[in-house]
């Protein structure tokens, strides 16, 4: 039997290439000793006949090459003429072609441009020397970046021996003279041990050096490419030349080169801004209590992260046992790997979109399945033709596969402008939606990740095709005249499996999609504690601001500079209440969803002491008219108010959840509170006036943190409080009448008044919590970007099952209407067979979604990932879709003539 | 014959082969000396030509080989003719008829 033995020659030569060699050399070798023989017969001596038997083979090693390359050519030719044939029949017909590469196309785009997205932005190492080796240590407790203290970093870097520098940072602002007008501009302040920890070369003059991060060393700055670009027109010249920089003449030492982004969490902004070296003040050196640092590490080579966290837990065993009065029983580090944490945040959208995408290749795949067996249907004569001529079942499938292949490729080519497409896209989303989002880029990896999902493709889609030609018995099939009944419904049936799997598994991203949606909803109906119509905001910096954390306390008192509040804030605030359309205006250093937090540890005034679990708030400072202008209710009591001068007593208003949290059923109005003393500077305790209600604070729809609101003229000059809630960057928040254009109106009252001002960041305060929502509406998108996908080809799926169903059917359905059935009875009939197909995707797809639903459970807010809405809700769209898939196949086997279609054979 | 019209005859050797093989199964230098012997010693087939050949025949499902033991009792490997293989043979011996009824009216014609 031909067929067999070809089939086992061919598996000889893919499985079996080692016995294969074996078999070639014994057959030479022994067709030499045969001719060796043949020559000692006819009378040569042994030698003589061995001799001229290997002159007349010509190399035994020759001969088995020659065999080695036929038979490689003979394999290589029948994929080429395959592969060509393939190309000859998908010319043929374009539309199935243009069906199948799209539709492999979009699966194939969405996967490529997902998958560069967790390339660049999850496992490319960050641009810096040892990368891998790069650790972020925080306070032990919390997740995610945490600020520490200079103190905690001292006895870090002097105690350990595991790693090879330890270096500090702090994100920070300041404020640069522009062209034409002041520049808030990012400034981080880090130590110089950190550059040479990263090894990044300067693109002009050096980076700091040592000296220059010693308490009172000198006052340099390094610019980024961009700030040197905008504000200094690529002037070589600067470096060496003084430049004010928060009103501080600064040497400009170097530029750092467009891809130095440390620290990458600042985001884009710190593409154009600046590096300061982190000069410890006498306030850092003396205080643990100041956390506004953070510790990055490099391991030693050969060091694992656990070494380093069990030595980090021996030293602050040590710093709890020398002050156990001063170090709460929880206190520790906790080492985390930088990329890790950079990258944290997004890692688990990325897998969840990575399932989403996956699922619509996968259908997409099952959908070119289906296409190639209903093309197999039809060229069913030609391949019982072409076995029945002797080609092997498995010359056959070669040629499926090499078929389904070039449909791969072809997918693949497309795809690859459809991901480049995309890419570009995500460059155009805003800022900081993703982490590295600069750095995300189409490289070399993407041809595995391509060649990876071609082979995926073509084993997917041309499989069962494939099975089912290999399972062609030619005599029927030439005999019945393309109506071989046994192949046809085993086709029929497994394209019915297929597209109840396409079913099934677009029954899991619309319910995703669903669960998104009702999230989404939820969080717009969120409780903000603010109202958002016609307010607006922006952010104001000093031309002198120090920054955040360039904390100084000062003893004298007596001697305290009048605050930037009481002389330009006030009187601003006064002007802008007065512009035409303004209804009212107030100041607030930390407004909700603006991340910036200030947390600060207080005691209440009469309450015992605890070290270990002392009351701990965010603060913020704000003007009067704060509650009224955000439209949020006061709770108890009274709100900030103009008559809480400098020179009143000093009060302070809580929010809910800091009455919740830490007065419990006490009274609080009336208590006082202690923000630290001397320590910090804000030596007289404040009264609590108010209660306001809560607002969001960092994400919509998150539970709000005990807050404080301090008068912003009560926060006193000499106190540390005041560099950073006053003296760097306020928000202003403006209600206004109508439509009235907020930024030239402010920007003029502030030219009046404070020219040095940078101001910034103007927006409706609508802006701000839509992107604070954004990366779950883009998420939602995504999703039912992705579902729409996959419906679409359950669409193309059903339908074309349904025609082929009734194409084949004619004759049945003929012979049925001429006894008598109707030709509603018909279109019921195959209306039942498409809702049978979509009811069974369906319950596969309900139980999927069940078992799987844990996995977006993160991702939801106020809904649960078995949310019946969303559920009865998918269920009845899809069967309304299926029917409707179903109504034009339908129509068209209720049309059929019975005589017409009896005639037919 | 040298291997230099290989090229020219590349089917005339498969014709060959399928043809000395209709006698019944052989190994390789059997086939070699039977085709030998048919063409009258014209033609000489070197196994660097032969051994391409039938394996690239045996790919093609024409042939099919087994291990056998040789007339004088040693192990050599056995080609016979599969039912492909006939058929090959018939439609290789009608192309070459018209191939050399063709020639042959070329070359009278002049």
């Amino acid at each position: 039997m031909p067929l067999f033995v070809k089939g086992r020659s061919f598996l000889r030569n893919l499985f079996r290439s080692r016995s294969v060699e074996v078999d070639l050399e014994q057959e030479v070798y022994s067709h030499l000793e045969m001719l060796t023989e043949e020559n000692i017969r006819a009378g040569m001596a042994p030698q003589e006949a061995a001799r001229v038997a290997r002159i007349e083979l010509g190399g035994v090693e020759q001969v088995k090459e020659q065999v080695r390359e036929e038979r490689l050519g003979t394999w290589l030719h029948s994929v080429l003429s395959d592969c060509r044939y393939g190309l000859r029949q998908l010319r043929k017909s374009p539309g199935f072609t243009a069906i199948a590469v799209l539709t492999l196309a979009l699966g194939i785009g969405a996967n490529t441009a997902l998958f560069t997205v967790i390339e660049s932005v999850l496992l490319r190492p960050l641009p810096y020397a040892n990368a891998d080796r790069l650790i972020y240590i925080a306070p032990a407790g919390g997740t995610g970046f945490s600020a520490t203290s200079w103190l905690n970093y001292r006895d870090i870097r002097e105690q350990s021996k595991c790693f090879r520098a330890v270096g500090l940072y702090a994100d920070d602002m300041t404020v640069v003279e522009g062209k034409d007008a002041s520049l808030s501009v990012a400034a981080v302040r880090m130590t110089p041990s950190i550059f040479s920890m990263l090894g990044i070369q300067p693109l002009l003059g050096r980076t700091f050096m040592e000296e220059e991060g010693e308490p009172g060393g000198p006052q340099v700055v390094l610019l980024s490419e961009r700030l040197w670009q905008q504000d200094f027109n690529r002037d070589r010249a600067i470096v060496g030349r003084a430049i004010r920089v928060g009103n501080v003449e600064r040497t400009v030492v170097g530029v750092m080169p467009r891809a130095f982004r440390f620290p990458e969490e600042v985001g884009p902004e710190l593409q154009s801004g600046l590096w300061l070296p982190l000069q410890p003040t006498p306030e850092m050196l003396k205080e643990r209590g100041y956390s506004f640092f953070n510790i990055v590490a490099q391991l030693l080579p050969g060091v694992s992260q656990t070494q380093a966290q069990a030595e980090l837990n021996e030293i602050s065993q040590r710093l709890r046992n020398s002050d156990p009065t001063k170090f709460g029983a929880d206190f520790g580090f906790r080492s985390t790997p930088y990329q890790q944490l950079l990258t944290g945040s997004v890692r688990p959208v990325f897998y969840a979109l990575l399932g989403a995408v996956g699922l619509v290749l996968l259908i997409a795949c099952a959908n070119v399945a289906n296409l190639l067996i209903a093309r197999c249907l039809g060229r069913q004569q030609e391949f019982a033709m072409r076995a029945a001529l002797g080609a092997s079942r498995l010359r056959l499938m070669q040629q499926l596969f090499a078929e389904g292949a070039v449909l791969s490729v072809l997918g693949c080519g497309l795809g690859l402008v459809l991901a480049q497409m995309a890419i570009a896209g995500v460059h155009k989303l805003p800022g900081g939606t993703i982490p590295r989002g600069e750095s995300i880029a189409l490289d070399g990896t993407v041809v595995i990740v391509l060649a990876t999902i071609v082979t995926l493709t073509t084993l997917l889609s041309s499989l069962l095709p494939a099975l089912l030609v290999a399972r062609t018995d030619p005599q029927p099939a030439l005999q019945a005249a393309s109506r071989g009944m046994g192949t046809r419904s085993v086709r029929r049936r497994l394209s019915g499996w297929l597209v109840a799997s396409e079913v099934a598994l677009s029954t899991v991203l619309l319910i995703g999609t669903g669960l998104l949606f009702h999230t989404l909803w939820n969080l717009e109906h969120a409780r903000l504690g603010f109202a958002v119509t016609h307010l607006s905001t922006f952010t104001a910096m000093p031309g002198d601001a120090m920054g955040f954390t360039s904390m100084a306390v000062t003893d004298d008192t007596a001697k305290a500079a009048t605050s930037v509040a009481t002389l330009v804030y006030a009187p601003v605030l006064d002007h802008m209440r007065h512009v035409p359309g303004v209804e009212s205006a107030a100041l607030i250093s930390a407004p909700p969803l603006s991340q910036i937090d200030m947390h600060t540890s207080f005691e209440i005034v009469g309450q015992p002491e605890n070290p270990s679990d002392q009351p701990n708030a965010r603060v913020t400072a704000v003007s009067g008219d704060y509650a009224r202008t955000m439209g949020t209710p006061i709770l108890r009591g009274r709100m900030v108010d103009e008559e809480d001068t400098a020179s009143a007593p000093y009060v302070v208003v809580i929010n809910e959840a800091l009455a919740k949290k830490y007065f419990r059923e006490k009274e609080p109005l009336q208590q006082q509170i202690d923000l630290g003393g001397k320590q910090t500077g804000m030596v007289r305790p404040y009264t609590i006036v108010g209660v306001l209600t809560d607002q969001v604070d960092d994400n919509v729809g998150g539970t709000a943190e005990p807050l404080i609101y301090l008068p912003y003229e009560q926060v006193p000059t000499t106190a540390l409080f005041y560099q950073a809630l006053i003296k760097t960057l306020v928000s202003f928040v403006v209600k206004t009448r109508g439509d009235l254009a907020v930024a030239p109106a402010m920007r003029a009252v502030f030219h009046d008044a404070a020219p040095s001002f940078a101001l910034d960041s103007f927006k409706t305060l609508q802006d701000v919590v839509d992107e604070n929502i954004f990366s779950q509406r883009l998420g939602l998108y995504l999703t039912a970007a992705f579902a729409g996908l996959a419906v679409l080809m359950v669409i193309a799926g059903l339908y074309g099952v349904l025609a082929q169903l009734v194409s084949y059917r004619r004759h049945e359905i003929g012979i049925r209407m001429a006894l008598g059935a109707t030709r509603g009875d018909v279109a019921s009939m195959v209306l039942r067979q498409g809702t049978a197909l979509i009811g069974l995707g369906l319950g596969a797809g309900v139980l999927l979604a069940l078992a799987t639903g844990h996995l977006v459970g993160s991702f939801l807010y106020q809904v649960r990932p078995t949310d019946l809405w969303t559920y009865v809700a998918v269920s009845v769209s899809l069967l309304a879709i299926g029917l409707l898939a179903s109504l034009l196949p339908a129509r068209k086997a209720a049309s059929i003539e019975p005589m017409q279609a009896l005639r037919e054979d | 014959m040298n291997s230099e019209p290989t090229t020219l005859l590349q089917g005339t050797l498969d014709l060959l082969i399928l043809k000395s093989l209709v006698a019944g199964e052989m190994h390789g230098l059997g086939i070699s000396r039977r085709i030998q012997q048919i063409t009258g010693g014209t033609f000489e087939v070197k196994p660097g030509s032969l051994f391409p050949a039938l394996h690239r025949m045996e790919e093609a499902g024409w042939i099919s080989s087994f291990w056998g033991d040789s007339e004088n009792n040693r192990r050599a490997k056995y080609y016979r003719l599969t039912k492909p293989g006939r058929k090959q043979l018939d439609v290789e011996t009608k192309r070459w008829g018209r191939i050399s009824w063709a020639i042959a009216q070329a070359l009278e014609a002049s």
